[in-house]
């Protein structure tokens, strides 16, 4: 089971798509779930590459 | 043979982020314990960046299970040089807000010190993104001194 703006959905229902997006000095890999072609849940993890320095 | 060099002390930076030092008004400190430190997130469009001295809720994030103000950061491993140049400080953890939604377009998060008057530690940028019923999560870059989030060299 999944969490949505829908409620608890099995995850079966749901077709999942990874976007992966290079900006800012970051990575973000984005996970977007739909159910019928809606979009029902995205999580975002972002790596920031670029350091704050002082040099 | 031997000869003397011009320089700030390796080890002054690790100790001015450790507050070792005071070379202005001093600052009352009520416990020897490590600050705590928070991170905010903004939407895009916003001022935050290097001219920004402490957190403000302008131009914050908001949206379901977002607290303003941000989440606490991980801080169990002291600034060092490890022997090295270069100062660096790295949050312990990843930062993670659990089942949000934040409908608006994001891209910065500001570290900031809570136990300090909110005042700024630093801002970073992203991608701007949104989130929808899920979890938003920050990984923090290995602690090492060309690779930590924050670098005094």
């Amino acid at each position: 089971m999944v969490y949505t703006t829908d409620g608890l959905i099995e995850r079966s229902r749901l077709q999942v798509k990874d976007v992966v997006r290079d900006d800012h000095g970051s990575r973000a890999i984005a996970t977007e779930w739909y159910l019928d072609g809606r979009l029902v849940r995205r999580d975002v993890t972002v790596s920031i590459l670029n350091p704050a320095s002082v040099n | 043979m031997a000869a003397n060099t011009q320089g700030l002390a390796n080890s002054f930076k690790a100790e001015v982020l450790q507050a070792v030092h005071n070379l202005g008004v001093a600052v009352t400190r009520v416990t020897s314990a490590a600050d705590t430190i928070k991170a905010a997130l903004y939407t895009q469009n916003q001022s935050i960046g290097p001219a920004t001295t402490a957190y403000t809720s302008a131009g914050e994030v908001a949206g379901t299970n977002y607290s303003a103000g941000g989440n606490t950061v991980a801080n169990a491993v002291a600034p060092t040089t490890a022997g090295g140049a270069t100062a660096y400080w790295t949050p312990s953890g990843n930062i993670t807000w659990s089942t949000v939604t934040l409908a608006t377009l994001f891209d910065t998060v500001l570290l900031y010190n809570a136990s300090q008057g909110n005042r700024a530690i630093g801002a970073f940028t992203f991608g701007s993104q949104t989130v929808t019923a899920g979890n938003f999560t920050l990984t923090t870059p290995v602690n090492g001194p060309t690779t930590a989030l924050i670098q005094l060299g």
